[in-house]
C-alpha cells in the first residue's frame, strides 16, 4: 500500500475541514431555534437571535406541555399511527408491487394503469368525505389516519419499478429449485428490496408522522388527536390571542405574556423530535432507492 | 247502524283520544334530542363546560328538553369543516359562520345551506331573539339570498359596533418629556422626542405589509374631518362616493384622490386641500422616522412595543384591559397610554363616528338540521332572560364569577384563572346589550365602551347592509386580491417618488381587469341605493 503523501493529507484534512464546516453551518439554525425557543420573548426581541440563551425562559414549553397529558397521548397517538401505518404501508405496497413486476402477470397493464389513474384524477374533498364517513364509518376511528394513506400509486411504482430491476434470472433458477410465486417474493425480491423498503418506509413515516389534516376532518374526539394537529392548534391558539379581543382568552392561560416566536421554536423542536432520528440510519438506503427505483422507470 | 260499523267508530274513537292524549303529553315534554353546535375555539375543551350545561338543562328541562353537544375546531377551518358536514348530511343545528369564513356566510346562504331566522323572529313566538336582535344590528346583518332577498340568515354576535380605533402609547415616556398627547400636534411631538432621546426606539410600529396608515394620519391631521358628512366609503378596496344626486360612484383610480370624478363628489374640506395630502403626509411620517424602516416585513409590531422597542402602536380600545395585563406583565416598571384616533369617541360627539353595525361572528342553522324548531327555542331561551346569558357567557355566578351591578363582573377570590369556566361568547352569546365588564375596567374606558355599544352613537355608514356580489367577476376580483399588497409601500409613505408609483400601480390594476369590478361594484351599489337611499347622514 502506498503511504500518503504530505500533500494528500493535507488535501484530506482540508476536505474534512471544509465538510465538517459545512455541517456545522447546516446545524447553526437548528441550533439557533433551540436556544432561542428556551430564551425569553422579549430578550429575544430586544437583542435579536443569539448563539446562546438569552434570559432563561421555559414559558413556550410551558404552555406547549399544559395539560401535558394532552401532549403525551397526542405523542402515543402519532407514533402508534406512524408503526402501524408504515408496516401497512409496505405490506401493502410491497404484495401489490411485486405480482404487477411480473410479465407472466394477467392484467397488469390493466391494474397498473387503474393506479395510475388515481394520481391523475379523484373525486375531491366532498365525495372522499361521504365515502369516509357515511360508508366506511370511520369517523373518530383512529383507521382513518392510517388506511386512505396506506396504498397510493406514486410508491406503488416506485416499488414496481425496483423490482422489475431484479435479474430475472434469480427468479428462475428458485422456480428450478422449486420455489412458488410467494416463496420467491419473500426469500428473495424482499431481501434484496431494502433500500426501496427504507426508502417508502421514511415517504410513509414522514406522512403519517406529520398528518393533521385527516384528524381536522375526521377526529373530533381529543383523546384521538395527533401531536401535528395539536401544534396546528396551539399555533392557532398563539395567532388567536395575539390579535384577540377577548380578554378570557389571555386569562385562560394565567395572563401570561404569549412569546409568539418562543412557541413556534419550541413546537418545531418537540415536533422533530424522534423522526429526525431516523435519517441517519436509514439514509444509505434512501438515496439508493429513490435512484433505482426512478431512473429505471 | 250495524254492528261491525259501531265497533269500528268506537275503534277509531279510542284510537283517536288516544293520539289526543299523547298529543297532549308531547305537548308539555317534548322528546329529548340532542343538538349539535360546531364552532371554532382556541381550545379543544372549554373547562367545567359540563357543570355549566348540566345548570342551563336545570332550567330548560322539561320545557325544551335539549342536550348540546359542542364540536369545536379551528379557526381556519370552520367554514369547511362546516360545508362538509352539511353536505354529507352529518347532523348539525348550529353552526359558526363569517365573513371571514370558507365559504362565507354569504356564499352559503346563496347556496341555500342555511334557515331563514327572520320568520321566526317575527312570529312573535320567539321574544328574546326579538328584543336582542332588532334595529340596526339585524337590519344590516341581513344577507342577501338567492332569490334576491336579504333576510337575517344568521344571528349577529358583536359586543360592540366599532372596535374603537386607537393608539397605544408609552405614557411613562410622554410624562418624563413633559407631553401629554390628545391631538397631531402633541402627538408627532412626542414622537420628536423619541427620536431624539431614545436610540433603537421606534416611534410608531405597525403591520405595514396589511395595514395602511396614511388615512389615519390624514385624520389626525385634519381636526374638522368628523363633523363633516360621509358620503363616501371603502367597499372591497374600491372607493364609492355618493353625489348629490343620489348616485353612487366608483373610482375608476386604485388611488381615488386621482379621479376628478371622484374628488369633485367630496365634501368641501377636502376638495380644498391637496389630493395626495395623506400620502404626502404618511412620506413625512416615514422621512422623519416615525415610522420603522423596514415596516413593509415587520411581523410582530405588538412584540416591538412590549419589548420596548417601539414607542406606540395601533389597537383597537376593546383590547385595552387584555392590553394592559400583557403590558405589566412586560414591562412592570412603565405605564400605558391610550389616545383614541376615532374621532367622534375622542370627542365624545354623536353621529361622528361611523359604523356599518356589521358583527364580525355568526351563528345560524343550516337547512339540513332536523331539530330547526328546538334550536330557535333554545337560542331564544338564552336571550330570554340576561341570567340566561351570562351563564352561558361568563359561567356559574358564584363559582365562575360575581356580578357586580348589572353591567361589571369579577372573579371570586382565589379563582385559578386557566382552570376557570372559559367559553368564548363570539359564538353564541355576545350582544352590544347584554355585556359585562370585567370590574377593574377603569371609568374612562367604561365610557368609551359605552358609546361604542350604543347604535345611536354611529352614523351609519354608506356600505352598511350591503353586500358584493362577486361571482360573475371571480377571476378579476382573484387577480387584484393578488396586486393589493402593491398599495402599502405608497400608502406608508415608503415611496419617494408617489405619483409614479401610483401610475404603476395604477396600470398593473387595469391590466388585472380593475375597470370590470369598479363598474360591477357602481351597477350593484347603484342597485342597493334604490331600495335604501342614502339618507344624507
Amino acid at each position: 500500500m502506498r503511504r500518503e503523501s504530505i500533500s494528500d493529507r493535507a488535501t484530506i484534512t482540508g476536505f474534512t475541514a471544509v465538510c465538517a464546516l459545512f455541517a456545522l453551518v447546516c446545524l447553526l439554525p437548528l441550533w439557533v431555534a433551540l436556544v432561542a425557543s428556551f430564551s425569553n420573548e422579549y430578550a429575544l426581541i430586544r437583542s435579536g437571535y443569539q448563539l446562546w440563551i438569552n434570559k432563561f425562559d421555559l414559558t413556550s414549553y410551558r404552555l406547549i406541555f399544559q395539560g401535558s397529558d394532552d401532549v403525551l397521548r397526542a405523542y402515543g397517538v402519532t407514533i402508534l399511527t406512524t408503526v402501524l401505518g408504515v408496516s401497512v404501508t409496505l405490506f401493502l405496497t410491497a404484495l401489490t408491487a411485486f405480482p404487477l413486476s411480473l410479465k407472466a402477470m394477467r392484467y397488469r397493464g390493466a391494474i397498473s394503469f387503474f393506479a395510475y389513474f388515481t394520481m391523475l384524477f379523484n373525486g375531491g374533498l366532498v365525495p372522499n368525505y361521504i365515502l369516509t364517513v357515511r360508508f366506511l364509518h370511520l369517523k373518530n376511528n383512529l383507521l382513518v389516519l392510517i388506511l386512505p394513506a396506506a396504498l397510493n400509486a406514486y410508491n406503488l411504482f416506485l416499488m414496481r419499478n425496483y423490482f422489475q430491476t431484479l435479474p430475472e434470472s434469480l427468479a428462475e433458477s428458485a422456480k428450478i429449485d422449486g420455489a412458488g410465486d410467494f416463496k420467491i417474493f419473500s426469500s428473495i425480491a424482499l431481501p434484496l428490496a431494502k433500500p426501496i423498503l427504507a426508502t417508502i418506509g421514511l415517504f410513509a413515516a414522514m406522512g403519517y408522522w406529520n398528518e393533521w389534516y385527516r384528524v381536522l376532518l375526521y377526529i373530533d374526539r381529543r383523546n384521538m388527536f395527533t401531536l401535528q394537529f395539536l401544534i396546528m392548534k396551539l399555533q392557532q391558539q398563539v395567532d388567536f390571542l395575539t390579535s384577540s379581543m377577548n380578554p378570557q382568552a389571555r386569562q385562560s392561560l394565567g395572563n401570561i405574556p404569549v412569546p409568539t416566536i418562543g412557541i413556534r421554536l419550541a413546537t418545531a423542536m418537540v415536533s422533530i423530535g424522534p423522526i429526525v432520528l431516523l435519517y441517519p440510519f436509514l439514509q444509505k438506503y434512501f438515496i439508493g432507492g429513490i435512484l433505482i427505483g426512478s431512473v429505471k422507470g | 247502524m250495524t254492528k261491525p260499523v259501531r265497533w269500528l267508530c268506537a275503534l277509531l274513537a279510542a284510537s283517536m283520544l288516544l293520539v289526543g292524549f299523547t298529543g297532549a303529553a308531547a305537548a308539555e315534554q317534548p322528546r329529548q334530542v340532542t343538538l349539535e353546535f360546531l364552532a371554532p375555539s382556541p381550545v379543544s375543551q372549554v373547562n367545567d363546560m359540563d357543570a355549566v350545561l348540566a345548570k342551563v338543562y336545570e332550567q330548560t328541562d322539561p320545557a325544551l328538553n335539549v342536550r348540546i353537544n359542542y364540536t369545536f375546531t379551528t379557526f381556519d377551518d370552520i367554514g369547511q369543516k362546516a360545508s362538509l358536514k352539511m353536505s354529507s348530511g352529518e347532523p348539525l343545528d348550529f353552526v359558526f359562520a363569517a365573513q371571514w369564513t370558507t365559504p362565507s356566510l354569504a356564499q352559503m346562504v346563496s347556496k341555500g345551506l342555511l334557515v331563514n331566522l327572520d320568520t321566526y323572529i317575527e312570529s312573535g313566538d320567539y321574544p328574546g331573539l326579538a328584543k336582542y336582535f332588532s334595529g340596526d344590528l339585524r337590519d344590516n346583518n341581513a344577507v342577501v339570498d338567492a332569490a334576491g332577498e336579504a333576510h337575517l340568515y344568521a344571528l349577529p354576535f358583536t359586543n360592540a359596533y366599532s372596535g374603537g380605533g386607537a393608539i397605544y402609547y408609552r405614557k411613562d415616556l410622554a410624562d418624563k418629556y413633559g407631553i401629554e398627547i390628545k391631538d397631531y400636534a402633541s402627538l408627532t411631538a412626542f414622537y420628536d422626542a423619541i427620536l431624539e432621546n431614545e436610540p433603537g426606539m421606534a416611534p410608531f410600529s405597525f403591520l405595514g405589509s396589511n395595514d395602511s396608515i396614511n388615512g389615519t394620519i390624514a385624520d389626525l391631521f385634519r381636526p374638522e374631518a368628523y363633523t363633516s358628512h360621509h358620503n363616501n366609503a371603502l367597499i372591497s378596496d374600491i372607493s364609492i362616493v355618493v353625489g348629490e344626486d343620489g348616485k353612487a360612484y366608483a373610482s375608476r383610480q386604485v388611488f381615488p384622490e386621482l379621479d376628478p370624478e371622484y374628488w369633485s363628489r367630496l365634501p368641501d374640506y377636502r376638495k380644498a386641500e391637496d389630493p395626495l395630502l395623506s400620502y404626502k403626509l404618511a412620506r413625512e411620517w416615514y422621512e422623519k422616522g416615525y415610522l420603522e424602516s423596514d415596516l413593509l416585513s415587520q411581523k410582530d409590531y405588538e412584540g416591538q412595543f412590549m419589548a420596548g422597542r417601539a414607542a406606540s402602536y395601533p389597537r383597537a380600545a376593546d383590547t385595552y384591559m387584555d392590553t394592559v395585563s400583557r403590558f405589566k406583565a412586560a414591562m412592570p416598571d412603565a405605564e400605558l397610554g391610550l389616545f383614541m384616533t376615532e374621532l367622534g369617541i375622542r370627542h365624545g360627539v354623536d353621529k361622528a363616528s361611523g359604523s356599518d353595525f356589521r358583527a364580525w361572528n355568526f351563528g345560524a342553522i343550516p337547512t339540513t338540521s332536523k331539530n330547526i324548531d328546538r334550536t330557535v327555542g333554545f337560542l331564544n331561551w338564552i336571550f330570554e332572560d340576561p341570567a340566561h346569558h351570562d351563564l352561558l357567557e361568563l359561567g356559574i355566578e358564584g363559582k365562575h364569577w360575581v356580578a357586580m351591578g348589572d353591567h361589571q363582573y369579577a372573579y371570586p377570590e382565589g379563582t385559578d384563572l386557566s382552570q376557570n369556566y372559559n367559553f368564548y361568547g363570539y359564538v353564541l352569546t355576545w350582544n352590544p346589550l347584554l355585556v359585562r365588564d370585567h370590574a377593574d375596567t377603569p371609568a374612562f374606558i367604561s365610557e368609551i365602551y359605552q358609546k361604542m355599544r350604543d347604535p345611536n352613537f354611529y352614523y351609519k355608514r354608506i356600505d352598511a347592509g350591503f353586500t358584493f356580489v362577486t361571482d360573475t367577476i371571480k377571476t378579476e376580483v382573484a387577480k387584484i386580491n393578488d396586486l393589493k399588497s402593491l398599495t402599502r409601500a405608497v400608502q406608508n409613505g415608503v415611496v419617494e417618488d408617489i405619483e409614479g408609483e401610483m401610475a404603476k400601480i395604477q396600470a398593473q390594476y387595469e391590466a388585472a381587469g380593475y375597470w370590470t369590478v369598479v363598474e360591477e361594484m357602481e351597477r350593484q351599489f347603484n342597485a342597493y341605493l334604490l331600495e335604501n337611499p342614502y339618507a344624507g347622514q
